[in-house]
């Protein structure tokens, strides 16, 4: 054999290699999806799903017994969730597009960096101990578990993520951008909120979704503050639901096993909408 | 030149300009610009023409660590003592790249020097101000049909006159242009070079340019060939003849100087071509070294706008690789004239 023809076969395989690691990272996310679609379908499209609150143990029970479909759904938590979110990214959003736009606009200034340092350790902090700061700092003066304790938590859960993507696209758009304005005349503040600002639109808005689907999962930050609750709550001083509390609760109770796969497969489905919505902005609005 | 009056808009006086402490990128600068004419400014590339330019509307504010000292004044008044908003809408820039506001619509654009700054106009008032600042630039008749839409849209050549109907509507007394047309094909550089000339009546122009035509549109040049001239040879060096010549004489001649060209004399076989400028001249002694290799008369001032010395030997040789003739003599009215022959196509 010549080495010609060697190295073929060499570049060959490995280029069969390659695409096979590539194509296995696709594998769990299909084997997530196929599996919670399979076993979850059922109650997700019984109309009660999204109107009613959790069922009792002993009505699930009961229903299992006779084979009939769980009654019951999670309305309490898809109310939960959207109010903790929601509320999050209200008190979120201005606090992180304004902290992005001085990172962005101060990148060399010492406190700048202090600050950039300190989101990025921010982001990495496990959300469990963002639940019991949550906890200590909320829920005991308030002297109650309650969405807002939620809320709290998930915004300091999603803070990093927007100021991060509100930094790197502010930082994209060219500086002949913010030259232009000024050789206009125009004051530097109304520069950045009526040139700058909307240029990264696209780009500010992708991380605002990108960081709601990640919050909408988490977990073990709500378990500490929002507690959990078995109606539909919309006082937000009160202890509240969320679809992925929902999803723990229904794993430690025997009878309603069944419904963490139709919870699963609501809650997978929203983040992943989500997700390809940012993207699809993300490409629509991307900086020229 | 028409003889305007010569009023001085814009006057510096020793501006040093450095990015690093020590290191002056702009060195004593000093220079009078006056109003109703475009005023270019040559040089290689990093000779600091965009730092001057750009210190003159106060653009290095926005990046630290630049310091710029003597004087600039514009219409009188020390910039350095105004307010950075008032000098900038006095004096307009235009980039290299052309910036128009993705976000917004091409009337938008037009009409954001007043918007963003918060000055209230009635409707019919923007309208007047967009439809003359897009006739101006001659781009009124491209986009009235789609002034809503998004100016990034636009071509290059068109977005680069939308930015300049975009500083023109704030009717600044001084337009800077830093390259406009260097990120532009030569179609749409042509365009902005006799949109330059036209905008001389509106506003006085500082140009940053390296480009040598661009800058000889700004001397005043009269071409007096006729259109039907037959000349066979390489056309890379016929090109360079003629090229070479005018560089010459807009690098070496002075300022504000008249060159001509014309074709004097014709006979079976060579057209007899006169080149002149109305400028300095050279000393008689030096008139028989210009052509040799490596010579710079007057070094003093070769040093200062660069050149190799090359340029006028690669003129003769390129008349003589054509079998012609070059001579160079002193006119006497002042400046420098080239007789040569270039050969007739039979």
């Amino acid at each position: 054999m010549n080495t010609f023809t060697y190295r073929k076969i060499k570049n060959a395989s490995l280029y069969v290699l390659v695409c096979l690691f590539a194509g296995l990272t696709a594998v769990p996310l299909f084997a997530i999806l196929g599996q919670v679609l399979i076993k979850g379908w059922r109650e997700l499209i019984v109309s009660d799903f999204f109107v009613k609150s959790t069922p009792t143990t002993l009505d699930a029970l009961i229903a299992l017994r006779s084979g009939e479909i769980i009654p019951g759904g999670i309305a309490n938590g898809i109310v939960g969730t959207i109010l903790m979110v929601l509320m999050a990214t209200f008190i979120a959003i201005p606090i992180g597009i304004f902290a992005g736009i001085y990172l962005a606009e101060y990148k060399t200034s010492k406190y700048a960096s202090i600050i950039r340092f300190l989101t990025d350790l921010l982001q990495g902090v496990p959300s469990i101990v963002v639940g019991v700061v949550g906890f200590i700092w909320v829920v005991i003066p308030l002297k109650s578990y309650s969405a807002l304790a939620g809320s709290a938590a998930l915004t300091v859960m999603m803070l990093p993520l927007i100021i991060r993507s509100t930094e790197e696209t502010m930082k994209m758009i060219p500086n002949t951008m913010k030259e232009a304005g000024l050789a206009l005349g125009t004051s530097y503040p109304i520069i950045i909120l009526r040139v700058m600002l909307p240029s990264a639109f696209g780009g500010i808005f992708t991380g605002v979704l990108l960081a709601v689907s990640r919050v909408i999962g988490e977990t073990a930050p709500l378990m500490l503050t929002a507690l959990g609750s078995t109606m539909i709550q919309w006082d937000v001083t009160r202890p509240n639901s969320a679809v992925s509390l929902l999803i723990w609760e229904f794993y430690n109770d025997p009878n309603l096993q069944s419904l963490v796969w139709s919870a699963s497969l609501f809650l997978l489905i929203f983040v992943l909408t989500l997700n390809i919505i940012a993207k699809q902005i993300a490409k629509k609005w991307r900086i020229q | 030149m028409e003889n305007t009056i010569k009023e001085n808009i814009l006057t510096l006086k020793d501006v040093c300009i450095s990015y690093t402490p020590g290191q002056n990128a702009v060195n004593m600068v000093t220079a009078d610009i006056q109003k109703g004419l475009i005023t270019s400014i040559i040089g290689p590339s990093g000779c600091g023409k965009s730092t001057l330019l750009r210190a003159i509307n106060r653009m290095h504010e926005l990046y630290p660590g630049i310091t710029i000292t003597g004087d600039i004044k514009l219409n009188n008044k020390d910039i350095l003592k105004m307010n950075a908003i008032e000098v900038r809408r006095m004096a307009g820039m235009v980039f290299q790249r052309p910036n128009p506001f993705p976000t917004l619509s091409i009337y938008d654009n037009v009409i954001a020097g007043y918007t963003l700054n918060g000055i209230k106009k009635t409707k019919d008032e923007k309208d007047e101000i967009v439809e003359n600042s897009l006739k101006n630039v001659a781009l009124w008749d491209e986009v009235k049909d789609v002034l809503q839409k998004k100016g990034t849209f636009l071509s290059g050549g068109q977005q680069q006159r939308l930015c300049i109907a975009r500083a023109l509507a704030l009717k600044p007394d001084i337009l800077l242009m830093d390259e406009p047309t260097s990120a532009l094909d030569p179609i749409a550089t042509n365009r902005i070079e006799e949109l330059l000339v036209e905008l001389k009546k509106e506003v006085t122009i500082v140009i940053v340019t390296h480009n040598m035509s661009q800058a000889a549109r700004i001397v005043d040049i009269q071409n007096n060939l006729e259109n039907n001239l037959d000349i066979v040879g390489n056309k890379s060096l016929i090109f360079a003849i003629f090229r070479n010549l005018l560089e010459n004489a807009i690098n070496y001649a002075g300022e504000e100087i008249t060159i001509g060209i014309k074709c004097y004399n014709e006979d079976a076989d060579y057209y007899y071509f006169l080149f002149y400028d109305t400028g300095c001249g050279v000393k008689p002694e030096c008139l028989e070294k210009i052509f040799d290799r490596f010579v710079r008369i007057d070094q003093g001032r070769s040093r200062r706008n660069g050149g190799t010395g090359l340029g006028l030997s690669i003129v003769k040789h390129a008349v003589m690789f054509h079998n012609g003739a070059i001579e160079a003599r002193n006119r006497k009215t002042g400046g420098l004239e080239f007789y040569f022959t270039l050969k007739k196509r039979k």
